[in-house]
């Protein structure tokens, strides 16, 4: 079993502990396990592919109401799981995720699939670009490979003023994992491995 | 009689689409990125071995092109690569390649047939709940 699953597991207690002879084995509680613990106790919920022939290698929490929306219950106008999935999957698969620290106009075939916004303390978003404008999901790196999407908005009803948004994605993650830090850090292998392609690098375009 | 396919059908059949595609170009991304990182690979090098413009080869990478399959191989033979084709039967969990069944159990850990994943149905099934899209 691999990184993420392996560590969701061990923080939810899911993994079998017997070594076989009646003696309990011990888990590792790895610093991400122990992080995804304190998402599992805020109630957040972690994303599944939609169609999986392995375990994920990355993770992403969101709410409740978020994953309602994610599955269609209550169906909103103008959102498409399968443009959601076609961004949501590919993240979780450990593929292809397209990645900007910057905010630019960018041309349509650049355009990331996840963002950070400048100017921020860490606040990222999740681009679901289709049908346009498409939506945003919100939120923090918890650790390398995990997500914290913790806001979904229309990009109809959101406008290009995401002041509030933020704010409201800062207070919600204080309130739910207060006292843990999200990622900061200049390094991108420190919020994603597996494939990915920085878009502010001129020799990656 | 052709059945029309349903509402959860043509979900699936364009989810699928999607995913063979961006898995093809996250493969090619991935071997061109670990090269980029060994030594001294571009974009422009892979443009070149495909007689293809730069801009067009960057634009593969951030969409899901719907490549015909010969540039799939004119693509792998610019990167010097042998593709591997296999497929996995999503109820018995058996895999083929070309040459026919290569095994038939505990080749991935994926979930036991007819599980969760494959159920499809947007609002009954796979993203919808807590028994499907979730890991606990």
């Amino acid at each position: 079993m691999r990184g993420i699953d392996r560590a969701i597991k061990v923080a939810l207690g899911l993994l079998n502990c017997d070594s076989g002879a009646g003696i309990p084995k011990k888990l590792t509680y790895s610093a991400t396990s122990i992080k995804i613990g304190n998402a599992h106790r805020a109630g957040l919920i972690p994303l599944r592919p939609l169609r999986s022939s392995r375990q994920p290698l990355r993770a992403i929490f969101v709410t409740t109401q978020i994953s309602d929306v994610f599955g269609g219950e209550p169906a909103p106008t103008q959102f498409s799981i399968v443009a959601a999935a076609d961004v949501i999957d590919p993240f979780l698969r450990g593929e292809l995720v397209t990645v900007s620290r910057r905010q630019v106009k960018w041309k349509k075939a650049d355009q990331p699939n996840l963002v950070r916004l400048v100017g921020e303390d860490e606040v990222w978003e999740m681009c679901i670009r289709w049908p346009p404008p498409g939506w945003r999901l919100f939120g923090r790196f918890l650790d390398t490979d995990v997500f914290v999407g913790l806001s979904l908005h229309d990009k109809h009803v959101l406008g290009p003023d995401y002041g509030e948004v933020v704010g409201r994605v800062q207070e919600d993650w204080d309130r739910l994992l207060g006292g843990v830090a999200p990622v900061r850090s200049d390094r991108l292998e420190d919020y994603l491995r597996g494939v990915y392609r920085n878009m502010d690098d001129p020799d990656a375009r | 009689m052709i059945q029309m396919p349903d509402e959860t059908t043509e979900f699936m059949r364009d989810y699928d689409r999607l995913r063979l595609r961006k898995g093809l170009v996250s493969l090619f991304w991935a071997v061109i990125s670990d090269r980029r990182k060994r030594g001294r690979y571009t974009l422009q090098t892979v443009a070149d071995a495909l007689g293809k413009d730069k801009s067009a080869v960057s634009r593969w990478f951030g969409s899901a092109p719907n490549w015909r399959l010969d540039t799939v191989a004119d693509i792998a033979s610019a990167l010097d690569l042998d593709l591997g084709i296999q497929a996995r039967d999503r109820v018995t969990g058996r895999c083929y390649e070309s040459a026919g069944v290569i095994k038939t159990s505990g080749m991935t850990s994926a979930p036991p047939e007819g599980s969760r994943e494959t159920l499809g149905d947007p609002r009954n099934s796979a993203w919808s709940s807590s028994a499907n899209r979730f890991v606990a």
